[in-house]
């Protein structure tokens, strides 16, 4: 989900700078277009411009040819009206221009239009000087008046607009983005999931239907692949319980018939313990295929650890014969009654693989000394045996398995610490943590650490 | 522990794999067993148990035509008959419906004949307790039958509490049995805090059943974890 988020953020920044680019460019873009037509009021071919000059060029009694000219170059027409009210001269007067002109006359076409020809007056000392441009040269706004405090909330007015527009533009950016993660995220979770081997959880239907459907199917296939795989080692491991039982059983039988010499029964001896040792493998292993595959079921319960300790110990002590081997437990008065919500059988196992290990690595024998303590919050129990103990360099390798062991192909590949490794897993789907370490003179411990109820 | 008591009695073992049965049934009657009957599916098992009454079930979960427990379930309709299951799944949802539906053991394959005939006696024990039980340490002979330790200077009684700590361990003869299995036996359930009471009953029974109780050979203690009884012979 990470990558999504920062994909968006970076996304944010983009339609930001986006946005800003765009009230730039409509700026400039106007200011061009229009430009002309506000900046030409003041230059040569404006009609200020032109009264001027042609009010150089005339009084009362005519103009000058040069300006008449002009004039007629550009098709404007023009008109002096003296006091009185007629026209004294006039330069194309088009037919349907009046005359003569009364005061509402004046009053009528001063702001506009005479006949629709837009012209332009100036007031003379004597007299009106009119200008009359084509009639579709102008539009002339006759009525534009505006309250003035409409004109002073003119800025702010903009400013707002443009400030409520950038906010709209965002969120709606802001909740498109939601719909779409919200829709994105339960799939993203899902592949990260498949990443790992695991089945993906149940997706949203929504805008990205088809997309969820495809991560769904991936996820029932990766699902069958799993189950079909821990069904398949489960057979295994069923299958050969049954040749196993003969051949340990027998194995036995021949191992302890006084009747035969000594070296074949030590053979028989090795046949059977070997025998154990495959019973071992393919137990961890079907465990280990269930436990990665979520296919080992819980049965929780509020447990005396202590007593799982003991019995752990015991099983450890009465399957191996023969060896030189001792366990030792201490636990102190309130360790001996912590309760530990946990499933006491794969507690047990984890415990057992550990104080195995510790068997398997020291065939000359050792002692083994566990030690369970409380604390408020957490139970924490001390393996440690006084044999070879384990290399710096096997200690490293073990406690890196262990961080990535999400991948059981590459914990399976491995058969050594496979015990060690489902000691780890069962721990810490108890919510406790394991640790290893080994001191350099030797010894090998085990500490781990389980929460109280 | 001399088991020869119970090897007059009728055993039915159900199993599919033919080979499984006949070294099972060759380790029962090597050990005595006189009256050892065979069945290898669910059909042929209700005919044998209609024909031969066994006093004890060994039956295997998965057979062709059922399972174990549904055998059972049909069995105990008529019969209290004790039954030990034998079987390759030794998941625990297993053992908990075998146990659930009253299973008197559960023994998961591959089993070492031993541990097979000390659950198989363990069982034909507690169910039919009527054969005498004598148990010979390095000292003395424990008779379970009169609740009394022999010693070559004459018996000794043993009180209920010495006697049912006794009868835990000789189940378990050479395996250590924890102190909360113990405590449990002697005092019933969740038998929590009970470690002092139970010295000082490890002590009188030592006095009992040793030659020199500061130096225990029969009656040995794993610190920290509980008690062995070893036999002799």
């Amino acid at each position: 989900m990470k990558t999504l988020h920062s994909y968006i953020a970076r996304n944010l920044a983009s339609f930001a700078a986006l946005i800003v680019g765009l009230v730039v460019m409509n700026a400039l873009v106007f200011g061009l277009f229009f430009f002309d037509a506000i900046a030409g009021k003041t230059r040569e071919a404006s009609p200020i411009t032109l009264l001027d000059s042609v009010e150089g060029a005339s009084d009362a009694s005519g103009i000058s040819s040069e300006a008449e000219r002009e004039l007629r170059s550009r098709r404007i027409w023009a008109m002096f009206i003296e006091a009185g009210g007629d026209c004294a001269w006039s330069v194309d007067l088009p037919e349907e221009v009046p005359r003569h002109y009364g005061l509402q006359d004046v009053a009528r076409f001063s702001k506009g239009y005479i006949a629709d020809y837009p012209v332009f007056v100036r007031t003379t000392g004597d007299g009106l000087l009119v200008v009359g441009y084509p009639q579709d040269s102008f539009m002339k706004i006759i009525s534009n008046y505006i309250p003035i405090w409409a004109v002073r909330a003119l800025p702010a007015f903009a400013t707002t607009m443009v400030v409520l527009d950038v906010t709209c533009l965002f969120l709606v950016f802001w909740f498109s983005k939601r719909r779409i993660l919200s829709g994105l995220e339960p799939i993203a979770d899902a592949v990260e999931a498949l990443g790992t081997g695991k089945a993906a959880g149940p997706l949203p239907k929504g805008v990205l239907t088809s997309l969820s459907e495809s991560v769904a199917r991936a996820s029932e296939l990766i699902v069958k692949q799993n189950e079909a795989r821990v069904d398949w080692i489960a057979g295994i491991s069923h299958d050969i319980r049954t040749p196993l039982t003969l051949i340990m059983g027998n194995a036995q039988i021949i191992a302890q018939d006084g009747s035969i010499a000594p070296e074949t029964a030590d053979r028989a001896s090795v046949i059977s313990a070997q025998s154990a040792k495959i019973d071992g493998l393919v137990n961890d292993l079907n465990l280990a295929s269930r436990l990665e595959y979520d296919a080992q079921p819980f049965h929780m319960a509020q447990s005396r650890l202590a007593e799982v300790i003991r019995k752990t110990a015991a099983d450890a002590i009465n399957a191996s014969k023969g060896r030189d081997f001792a366990i030792e437990i201490e636990a102190d008065g309130a360790a001996e009654g912590a309760i530990v919500e946990c499933d006491e059988r794969l507690i047990g196992r984890a415990m057992g693989n550990v104080i195995q290990n510790s068997i398997v690595h020291n065939p000359q024998g050792c002692r083994v000394r566990i030690n369970l303590s409380t604390t408020d919050t957490d139970a924490r129990i001390i393996i440690e045996d006084d044999g070879v103990g384990m290399a710096a360099r096997e200690l490293q390798a073990l406690s890196e398995r262990q961080k990535r062991s999400s991948r059981v192909d590459e914990s399976l590949d491995r058969r050594h610490g496979l015990g060690l490794q489902i000691a780890s897993r069962v721990v810490r789907a108890h919510g406790g943590r394991i640790s290893f370490s080994s001191a350099a003179g030797g010894g090998f411990k085990t500490t781990i650490t389980l929460p109280l109820r | 522990m001399d088991n020869s008591p119970w090897h007059g009695k009728r055993l039915l073992l159900v199993d599919d794999e033919p080979e499984l049965l006949a070294f099972v049934s060759d380790i029962l009657t090597d050990a005595g067993f006189t009256h050892v009957f065979v069945a290898s599916n669910v059909a042929d098992a209700l005919d044998r148990f209609g024909e031969a009454r066994p006093d004890l079930l060994l039956l295997d979960v998965m057979l062709p035509d059922g399972d174990g427990f549904s055998l059972m379930r049909k069995v105990r309709k008529t019969s209290d008959v004790p039954v030990i299951f034998l079987t390759a799944k030794d998941e625990p949802i297993d053992r908990v419906s075998g146990l659930g539906l009253g299973a008197d053991d559960y023994i998961p394959k591959p089993f070492l004949p031993q541990e097979l005939l000390l659950r198989l006696y363990a069982v034909l024990r507690r169910t039919y307790p009527a054969g005498a039980a004598r148990v010979r340490l390095d000292f003395c002979v424990i008779d379970f039958d009169k609740a009394e330790v022999v010693r070559d200077d004459g018996p000794v009684a043993l009180t209920a509490k010495e006697y049912a700590l006794l009868e835990v361990l000789a189940r378990n003869q050479g395996n250590v049995v924890t102190t909360d299995v113990i405590c449990e036996a002697l005092w019933g359930g969740n038998a929590f805090g009970y470690e002092n009471p139970l010295n000082a009953h490890v002590r009188r029974v030592r006095e009992k059943i040793e030659r020199d109780p500061s130096r225990p050979v029969s009656l040995v203690t794993f610190k920290g974890l509980g008690y062995k009884l070893n036999t002799c012979g």
